[in-house]
């Protein structure tokens, strides 16, 4: 094995692991990112909206960018994806290095760059668009470097940053300061002369986007990785920093090659060095912290179980990891709404009052927008679930120029459930534009079959529509209890009167709770008392010298309820009584009712 | 390098051989089922100076050929796909022939199935002596509910296909923009609302912009829907507390009502809000006003005051009538009712009268004044001369019609309809003769004919004009950001 294939084996090897590395760690601490981002994007299969990408800023960018993240749907391809453009972006600016200064080994340099762009990765707000980018831009300044002649040089990179600020946008800023800083560096100096001229090119492109083309709104956008950040927002300092380090890559090459070859041994030293200096960057940054929050990581995870269905996968998530906030709580009680279980097991679980059970649908927050669609149409609530899905995905057209096949599909189906001309019209607009990926154009066209035809609905299909009928009774109760006489028994009629109550339980309202047991009970949509509901119907009753006979409430239950009252009776004045009695006694709305403020 | 420029020659006498091939179809079997086609162009009247009417053939997805006879000439299109793609300078040979031969296009559709060629039954495009406003101005924004993310109002050249910006959201922090309206369709004469962010009311005139501040002590809130004096001295506002609420269970899911309304006039030169007792009362809501033609009546709607939201559909507005003289800025002490909705039972919104002065155009539905989440809204139109309302149900459909406009010279109107899949508004153009005969409307055409299929916002407000406005929609957004804007004083008349 001679020398130099010796050494390009160890630097393959090196940048595996690297990969390897990052991949691992992907998949282990961000795995449901990946799903969670490729929700809110969607690559088509058709010239229109090729064509319309390409004529955008950073349109081939985001292009690349929207068909590798329709694959994060699947396991690992997101770490994956992730892992091969940081190892690109360290070979690229590896490889600018060694062409600068062949002699001089310096990982500093060019891991800085993948260091300081890992954690960037799995920010929320940050368009994989601005990696692709950052590739071009990296992939641009090599090829610069290539030629030798200035007159060349100075056309080439002319073109070079025009059709890299169409193709990419603002990275081509950092490509041409990154020309200004290498020929500032470089000998003889006065090449820095010829390198404003690619700047010029630039600002001149950018201006034509904002100004006569309106391609972007503002001069931010047009030069500055602003473009690859979610509009509204402002971007963290990571971005800013892992940008201005291209540059600076460029400024120190020519640097380095000044310096004169350490000795073999020495060379060796100092690199290792380098690169565990590099690694305690990664790490002393402390950005897992900043970037992993537990609760926005449960919250993922949840969110995966929630779009895929795997209610018995999300219910064990909440008993067995806890839950850290509303939304969980949320998300946790859905599962249990879908498995038609929120009256019997909802005490089982952790709650915190009204906030875990229902919000706000009109609160403009789109991070919540699939959540609350998705419990809406458990609810049978078709009208919120419909709006709530619109909002997000006009979300995601405004802020990734993209469709949410989440939500996509959501508006299918309740378009289809509404039916009726118009219904079946916009199920069919929104159906052709699913057909046209690749993940969706399966179940898409299986809901064309739908359209006009109601003998194909699916039974639950037809009880949301006439569940909407029981929906405008919930909004027109208002204390007027006996419009529900009205009710449309069904299915999900149960579910809906269930939440209901639930609210109530959750709230401490056992009047209201009561005054819909006592109408409800017997019929379709309250057959018989789930548990949580006998239980708190015998704290009403013993409140109001209630005779619960005709209540199907077993005997169990009414002795343990005695039970729990001599006991919190003879334990009164402990203070530790809650804890105490929590053993026994958790999974019960009793216990809820008398120990939670 | 000789044989590579053979094989090109090769190549290209190859593509031209086919090209030549495919562009004519002498004849085919008549065809067994109607022609659908994508927008409905069939019967339809046309401006001479619009821009081509792409269209697709629905149910075919195989090699089409369209043959557009108008006198002695003819041109062809083909398409490999169904979608008829008409090229502009084809489209202008047809238009100058049908002008010439008295305004009739005929046009004959064949497509290739498995047994050939299939022709159907022609149909007629006419094309009218009076031309259309070359611009016409509209928001772009989702069709629905109260929130948005980006959304801009937009001037398209119907003469083409090119559309700009006069202001996006984008430019300006992503606040809402909404309610442009123009004086007399002068596209220097224009204003736009600015909610959320950078608030104010945008005014034009020429190349001076100019920032308002509408709320005042006395009207609260800010002023909403405008409509220009034909003198450009004053615009008429609302200024109304507007709500949404979801109704479920209902044909139209969304109702969006006014608590309070009233109208009152804004003096652009003594940035001055006016108004009257008849105007301005808690007694009724007052909306949607419109100047005369001439400038010396205040058209409005008006309602008697319901307890909203309980009772929105109670809220049944009538249309009105006021002087108002231009000279001393003062309203008449009387006002005249043309449609009692008492006597009527429906309720009337955007009243918009003709240029000529001769007719006015509004939107009727069932109650309340957002007629275009209503599927019962339909448009109406009164000859102002005899007080007659004309029928004019050849732009009516099942789906909601509302915001209307008219062009500069009274001929065209230009309106929003749901017709096409009930949630998305999209722009109709119908010609008006002179005689107020309305002719089937036509939808804006696009240059891919798949447009709306993947088109994800509404046409909303749609107005004609004369020509582009040419203030660049940065320094547009730049100057509401930077501006402090002009507070306005409140006058009560006596």
């Amino acid at each position: 094995m001679n020398k130099r294939f010796s050494s390009r084996y160890i630097v393959g090897l090196f940048w595996l692991v690297v990969a390897v590395a990052i991949a691992l760690y992907m998949h282990i601490k961000h795995r449901y990112h990946f799903p969670f981002i490729e929700q809110s994007q969607m690559f088509l299969f058709d010239k229109a909206y090729i064509v319309d990408k390409l004529c955008q800023v950073a349109g081939v960018a985001t292009l690349v960018e929207e068909f590798f993240t329709q694959f994060f749907v699947l396991p690992f391809v997101g770490p994956l994806f992730v892992a091969v453009a940081l190892v690109a972006v360290g070979l690229l600016a590896r490889s600018i290095v060694k062409r600068v200064a062949p002699t001089v080994d310096a990982p500093l340099v060019w891991l800085l760059p993948v260091a300081l762009q890992l954690y960037t990765m799995v920010d929320y707000d940050y368009q994989y668009s601005g990696i692709i980018a950052y590739i071009m831009a990296l992939a641009t300044f090599r090829l610069y470097i290539a030629v030798a002649d200035w007159r060349y040089k100075t056309l080439l990179a002319s073109v070079l940053a025009l059709v890299l600020y169409w193709f990419a946008g603002p990275a081509a800023l950092m490509f041409v300061l990154g020309i200004v800083a290498y020929e500032l560096c470089s000998a003889p100096r006065w090449g820095v002369a010829y390198s404003l001229i690619p700047m010029v090119v630039v600002a001149a492109a950018g201006w034509v986007a904002v100004y006569y083309m309106h391609l972007v709104g503002e001069v931010r956008y047009a030069f500055l990785p602003d473009l690859y950040y979610k509009p509204m927002l402002r971007p963290s300092s990571d971005i800013y920093y892992a940008w201005a380090v291209l540059p600076l890559i460029c400024a120190v090459a020519p640097l380095l090659r000044r310096c004169k070859e350490p000795k073999a041994g020495l060379k060796r030293v100092v690199g290792v060095a380098q690169i565990v200096c590099v690694a305690l960057l990664v790490v002393l940054l402390g950005k897992d912290k900043e970037y992993l929050q537990p609760s926005v990581t449960k919250f993922k995870e949840m969110d995966y179980h929630l779009r895929f269905e795997q209610w018995d996968d999300l219910l064990a998530l909440s008993r067995e990891q806890g839950v850290d906030n509303a939304l969980h709580i949320m998300m946790q009680n859905i599962a249990l709404i879908q498995k038609d279980a929120l009256g019997d097991e909802a005490f089982a679980y952790t709650q915190a009052g009204l906030d875990g059970i229902t919000m706000d649908w009109s609160d403009n927050n789109p991070f919540i927008f699939s959540m609350l669609s998705d419990l809406h149409f458990a609810l049978g609530n078709t009208s919120i679930s419909q709006e709530v899905a619109f909002k997000k995905n006009s979300e995601s057209i405004a802020v990734n120029h993209s469709y949410n096949p989440r939500m996509l599909k959501r508006l299918i189906q309740t378009n289809i459930i509404y039916g009726g001309e118009s219904g079946y019209a916009v199920a069919e607009k929104y159906i052709s534009i699913l057909e046209k990926s690749l993940f969706y154009a399966e179940w898409a066209t299986a809901q064309r079959a739908l359209l006009g035809n109601d003998d194909l609905l699916e039974p639950m299909m037809l009880e949301q529509r006439v569940n909407m009928h029981n929906i405008d009774l919930t909004y027109k109760m208002d204390g007027n209890f006996d419009i529900l006489g009205d009710v449309a028994h069904c299915n999900l009629s149960r579910r809906t009167f269930h939440h209901q109550c639930a609210g109530y339980l959750l709230n401490m309202d056992l009047e209201r709770f009561y005054q819909i047991v006592s109408r409800l009970y017997g019929t379709e949509s309250m057959p018989t008392l789930p548990k949580s509901f006998a239980e708190a119907l015998l704290i009403y009753a013993a409140q109001n010298q209630l005779d619960v006979e005709g209540y199907s409430i077993d005997e169990n239950t009414k002795r343990s309820f005695m039970e729990f009252q001599t006991f919190a009776a003879k334990n009164y004045n402990n203070r530790n009584l809650a804890s105490i009695m929590r053993k026994s006694y958790s999974e019960t709305y009793w216990y809820y009712y008398m120990f939670t403020k | 390098m000789k044989r590579f420029s053979m094989i090109l020659t090769v190549v290209a006498a190859c593509v031209g051989a086919l090209c030549g091939c495919s562009s004519r179809v002498e004849s085919g079997r008549e065809a067994d089922k109607p022609l659908a086609i994508f927008p409905d162009y069939t019967d339809v009247t046309i401006p001479a100076n619009i821009a081509p009417l792409n269209f697709r053939i629905e149910d075919s997805s195989t090699k089409a050929s369209v043959r557009f006879v108008a006198g002695e000439n003819e041109v062809v299109v083909s398409s490999n796909d169904s979608r008829i793609i008409i090229p502009e300078r084809k489209w202008r040979k047809i238009i100058d022939s049908a002008v010439e031969a008295g305004g009739a296009i005929s046009v004959v559709v064949s497509v290739e199935d498995g047994d050939g060629w299939m022709t159907y039954p022609s149909f007629k495009i006419d094309v009218a002596a009076e031309p259309i406003d070359s611009h016409i101005a509209y928001r772009l924004i989702e069709p629905g509910y109260e929130s948005w993310c980006e959304m801009g109002i937009y001037q398209r050249n119907i003469e083409n296909f090119e559309q700009k910006p006069i202001i996006e959201n984008s430019a300006a922090d992503y606040g809402c923009v909404n309610c442009h309206s123009f004086c007399q369709q002068n596209p220097e004469k224009m204003l736009f609302h600015m909610r959320q962010m950078h608030t104010g009311t945008i005014i034009t005139n020429g190349k001076k912009i100019e920032k308002l501040n509408t709320v005042t002590p006395e009207t609260g809130s800010p002023l909403v829907y405008p409509s220009w004096h034909p003198s450009g001295r004053y615009v008429a506002f609302t200024n109304n507390l507007t709500r949404l609420i979801n109704l479920p269970n209902d044909s139209n899911r969304v109702e969006v009502y006014d608590g309070a309304s009233d109208v009152v006039v804004y003096d652009v030169e003594r940035h001055e809000i006016l108004t009257s007792r008849n105007l301005f009362s808690t007694k009724y809501f007052e909306t949607f006003p419109t100047f005369s033609a001439d400038g010396r009546k205040l058209y409005f709607c008006s309602a008697d005051s319901v307890a909203m939201p309980d009772e929105f559909k109670s809220a049944k507005y009538s249309l009105c009538v006021i002087d108002f003289d231009a000279e001393s800025g003062r309203f008449g002490e009387k006002v005249d009712t043309l449609y009692n909705s008492h006597i009527g039972g429906r309720s009337v919104s955007f009243p918009r009268v003709s240029p000529d002065g001769r007719y006015m155009l509004y939107a009727l539905a069932d109650y309340g004044n957002f007629s275009i989440w209503h599927r019962d809204s339909d448009l109406k139109m009164i000859d102002l001369k005899s007080g007659e309302e004309v029928d004019i149900s050849p732009v009516n459909s099942d789906a909601a019609e509302s915001y209307h406009s008219w062009s500069s010279n009274s001929r065209w109107m230009l309106f929003n309809s749901r017709r096409v899949n009930g949630l998305y508004t999209h722009a109709y153009i119908a010609y008006v003769d002179s005689d107020g005969s309305v002719r089937k409307p036509f939808l804006l055409p696009q240059r891919d004919p798949d447009f709306y299929d993947r088109f994800m916002k509404s046409f909303n407000i749609p107005e004609f004009i004369t020509g582009e406005v040419e203030l660049n929609s940065y320094d547009i957004a730049q100057f509401a950001k930077e501006d402090e804007g002009v507070n306005l004083k409140f006058k009560m008349q006596d």
